[in-house]
């Protein structure tokens, strides 16, 4: 290889080059696409999660019954504690002194989001309270519409 | 006439840390995200401030703003969820259920179709959140 790079510089040292170095333009064609693909794929969400406890998930378990309600009304702008309207600060502080085998029964009003009983549950977590129960306001039925449509198979969304 | 036969070579050359800088980013892709299914409708999920992390290996049950339902990304009716998981149950009956409900979703929806599944047999549900803007 030496003796012939000696003889014809120009021809031999094209020939070697061509040999070496692969063209890289459909690789890195390729790396961009699978690059993008997966820009676009991907997704970096955190999920996190949140206990839900319904009333009837104990049901015969060690809640006393002859303790006062502790009855919570969430709606979208305000809170009840047993039919009363109260503040979330004051809610908490009341609910930190509560005997501790008394369950908080948390209850979303008429159409209150998820999202506004998630955060009343939120906060209530946060400051260790327990236990916590769900249950549904018994004056709220589904519409009829939502009734239908969630037993019907879905055709289209 | 040289000039033009030294050209590509440079260009390739100047292009390496181009290439180089992609290799990473794809690979730092392939590796920090996560591909999922694309699910049947659109859900947000509620917000918290909760830091436990989501369980794996459990099962997800989709529930739109609708109240629609949707069990591993398969549109369900209610009945036909309840009975799945009826039979989910009697085949394992420590498996945890998480919901993946939409923020907008009516809580009292949530809340009957929580004691739907409690009183099915189910033992843990969990409801799956995203992290809060701090």
């Amino acid at each position: 290889m030496q003796k012939a790079y000696n003889q014809f510089p120009a021809l031999s040292a094209k020939q070697a080059k061509r040999k070496t170095l692969v063209s890289l333009t459909p690789l890195i064609d390729v790396v961009f696409i699978l690059l993008i693909f997966f820009m676009l794929a991907s997704s970096f969400t955190k999920w996190h999660s949140v206990e839900v406890n319904s009333s009837s998930s104990n049901a015969g378990g060690s809640l006393a019954t002859d303790l006062p309600p502790f009855l919570v009304q969430v709606a979208t702008d305000k809170l009840l504690l047993n039919n009363s309207e109260i503040t979330l600060s004051s809610l908490l502080k009341q609910a930190k002194v509560k005997p501790s085998e008394q369950a908080i029964i948390l209850q979303p009003l008429g159409d209150t989001p998820v999202q506004a009983l998630i955060d009343i549950l939120d906060e209530l977590n946060a400051q260790g309270i327990a236990p916590l129960q769900l249950v549904q306001d018994p004056t709220w039925q589904a519409s009829k519409q939502t009734k239908i449509r969630a037993n019907m198979p879905l055709e289209v969304l | 006439m040289h000039f033009p036969e030294r050209r590509p070579d440079q260009t390739e050359e100047r292009i390496l840390p181009l290439i180089n800088l992609v290799f990473l980013l794809l690979i730092f892709f392939m590796i920090a995200g996560s591909l999922s299914a694309t699910e049947p409708f659109d859900i947000t999920p509620p917000t918290s401030s909760s830091e436990t992390a989501q369980e794996v290996e459990t099962i997800v049950v989709l529930m739109n703003k609708k109240g629609h339902f949707a069990l591993d990304n398969q549109p369900l009716s209610e009945l036909d969820l309840l009975t799945e998981i009826t039979d989910i149950i009697k085949r394992s009956p420590n498996a945890e259920i998480t919901i993946k409900a939409d923020a907008g979703l009516v809580g009292n929806h949530l809340v009957s179709f929580t004691h739907e599944l409690y009183s099915i047999g189910v033992k843990k549900l969990q409801l799956l959140t995203e992290q809060a803007q701090q």
